[in-house]
């Protein structure tokens, strides 16, 4: 079974290429982290990450 | 400018206001989530914000070692391979969060920290695995 890391490493790689499957992640306000969450979940208290926020330049 | 700073206490209290003179800045640690270390980001605002882009910094540490022993994350200044920019104040990490030209009055400063720390998550994640940061971008 997939830990937590192996999740949000596995999210960011299917971002990158332009996939949205399985989980998504989230910026959860009480820990204060980013964490990998079930697609569709509610998303109250946590601010959902969209691929435009995984969008860098340079 | 207050709009910000109660954004941000809301939704990332960890990021503090500070002003110096004519300098204004958010700055707090950020813990991760792959290797639970923590970092300290610094985003530094201009008397022109919102209508100029911020600069992120990884203030500390202030090196940032490389997947590979020899190399360090600061050595590569501006690359894309890693999305930084010139190093900033005591050569520390500058990320590239947006093209200045891109950029917009929309934007928020919460949403630059969500890019800062997305962008230590795969920084780490290089760590771990050599590969490029923008291959998680």
């Amino acid at each position: 079974m997939a830990n937590e890391q192996d999740k949000i490493r596995r999210v960011m790689e299917d971002m990158a290429q332009g996939k949205e499957i399985g989980n998504k992640l989230v910026y959860d306000r009480n820990t204060k982290k980013i964490r990998s969450t079930p697609k569709y979940q509610d998303p109250d208290s946590k601010i959902e990450i969209t691929s435009s926020d995984a969008e860098l330049f340079g | 400018m207050d709009i910000e700073k109660t954004i941000m206490r809301s939704e990332m209290p960890q990021f503090r206001f500070y002003q110096n003179s004519d300098n204004y800045y958010f700055k707090g640690r950020q813990r991760t989530s792959t290797l639970n270390r923590s970092y300290e980001l610094k985003l530094t605002l201009t008397q022109w914000y919102p209508d100029e882009m911020p600069e992120l910094y990884v203030t500390s540490p202030i090196n940032l070692r490389s997947h590979y022993s020899w190399k360090t994350i600061n050595q590569n200044g501006i690359a894309y391979s890693t999305h930084t920019l010139s190093n900033g104040p005591n050569g520390c990490v500058q990320i590239c969060h947006f093209k200045s030209e891109l950029w917009d009055a929309s934007q928020t400063c919460v949403g630059v920290f969500i890019k800062g720390i997305l962008w230590l998550e795969a920084y780490e994640n290089h760590l771990l695995t050599g590969s490029d940061i923008a291959d998680f971008f």
